[in-house]
């Protein structure tokens, strides 16, 4: 039968050899653990495709996955195999990393400024400046000669950047008189060529297109398509085996599926699939 | 539905195919990638950045790479030969479109999958697996492969390509089958 306890503390004693081991014992917990989350958070980076670390924090807190605890483990990730294949991780572009390279090549082409030779010289009118102005052609178009060429081409040019479902029709974009103030002016915008200035309204709405020019414009799931071949020579395709796949898109929703295969005769097909597997049918808007 | 120049596009079934579901073809201006630039940036297959300016220094070009870009990546981490390279791009494509999360115009973290619904049969379970993972299935006793259905082996191993799109399955490759 064991004797009752006097003193608590003489009970609780532990000799300082212990007291040593029971430290580093702690140690190797948080040792242990620390492994464990470093490889919770190499599955989820791989699981989820090789996304960047933000990435996979954003992924999981849509699925509803509890991650804080993982959060400084996602985030300080290192893959090999994703600094073996260096390159853009996604295929859009921020708008800060947008404006960055605007404002640099901006500053780049931009002119020098010019040294001030005499006081008062700048005061002086320039008699080249009314020469540099640009005018219109003088020929007009066949289809509508009340309109110049220049005018009619850039109309056609701004329009190629704009949904498709708001201009069915080119002779619309012909007609469409709100362009042709905005034609008047010289500094057509260049960067109407590219994909992010899809949907950018031109003329009197200039004020609208440059407020929704930084936010994305979503068009309905299956109405703005993408399509494209895409090869797979990089990848080290064998010529037996398929050599490419398309990409089908849809620009509204980013949903988007690679159909590998070895030859490009038959896009039609592909197309088929695509619609069979979202289920929906094109949607034509007006 | 934008498309480029390329000839298999230009084909008269898929004119007439168009012609009858209400699609309006348009076509991009030749040798310019820009305006395709959302999908060829998915491809991977630019060598320049969307709305690149005018004089931007050439060593600065990087490609986008985004679904070559992780295939590769893929391949790489499951040491997987290159003639998988069409599994692995299949399979980021799903795992892409089911898992990447990005926020909307309304502030809230949605999928592509999520935005498209009903897009995809697969879940996450069957997603969210590293391409080229080991995976063992169980096989049922009438299978063709199991061979003694009271005391022989009723499963199958192999490696995760990727998820079926169809129903909640996935495709594996099957190292004995080849």
């Amino acid at each position: 039968m064991l004797d009752e306890i006097d003193n608590v503390d003489d009970e609780g004693y532990v000799p300082a050899y212990l007291t040593q081991d029971r430290i580093e014992g702690r140690f190797q917990q948080r040792y242990e653990l620390m492994l464990q989350r470093r490889e919770t958070a190499e599955i989820y980076h791989t699981s989820h495709g090789h996304c960047n670390n933000r990435q996979t924090v954003l992924n999981l807190q849509a699925k509803g996955i509890e991650c804080n605890h993982l959060q400084r483990y996602i985030l300080a990730h290192r893959c090999d195999a994703c600094d073996a294949a260096p390159g853009r991780r996604h295929h859009r572009v921020k708008a800060t990393t947008k404006a960055k390279r605007k404002a640099k090549s901006i500053s780049k082409t931009a002119a020098p400024v010019a040294t001030v030779i005499a006081p008062g010289f700048e005061s002086l009118p320039n008699p080249h400046v009314e020469q540099l102005d640009l005018e219109h052609s003088t020929i007009t178009d066949a289809i509508d000669p009340t309109v110049t060429i220049t005018e009619s081409l850039a109309r056609l040019f701004q329009h190629t950047s704009k949904n498709p479902s708001d201009n069915p029709d080119i002779t619309q974009m012909r007609n469409m008189s709100v362009i042709a103030k905005d034609t008047a002016n010289p500094g057509i915008d260049t960067g109407a060529t590219g994909e992010g200035a899809t949907g950018r309204i031109c003329g009197s709405e200039g004020a609208t297109a440059n407020a929704n020019a930084t936010t994305p414009l979503f068009s309905p799931p299956g109405t703005d398509l993408r399509m494209d071949w895409g090869d797979a020579c990089s990848l080290g395709c064998l010529p037996d085996l398929n050599q490419y796949f398309l990409l089908v898109m849809d620009k509204g929703t980013e949903y988007f599926v690679s159909f590998p295969t070895k030859t490009r005769a038959s896009p039609l097909a592909l197309l088929k699939q695509f619609v069979t597997l979202t289920g929906r049918k094109f949607v034509f808007c007006e | 539905m934008r498309i480029d120049g390329a000839k298999e596009f230009q084909s008269e079934e898929i004119r007439e195919y168009c012609a009858d579901n209400n699609v309006v073809l348009q076509l991009v201006v030749a040798y310019n990638h820009t305006m395709q630039a959302r999908v060829e940036g998915a491809i991977g297959c630019v060598e320049i950045i969307i709305d690149l300016p005018f004089g931007f220094p050439i060593n600065n070009i990087i490609s986008l790479g985004c679904v070559k870009q992780h295939s590769r990546t893929s391949l790489l981490h499951a040491n997987k030969p290159t003639r998988f390279w069409d599994d692995a791009t299949k399979d980021f494509s799903i795992k892409k479109v089911y898992l990447w999360a990005s926020t909307d115009t309304q502030g809230k973290l949605q999928t592509s999958h999520d935005r498209m619904q009903p897009a995809f049969f697969g879940t996450y379970k069957t997603v969210a697996v590293p391409f080229g993972s080991r995976v063992i299935a169980q096989l049922p006793r009438e299978h063709r492969l199991v061979k003694n259905g009271s005391f022989g082996d009723r499963f199958i191993e192999g490696t995760y390509l990727y998820s079926d799109s169809a129903t909640p399955c996935i495709w594996m490759f099957s190292i004995a089958l080849q």
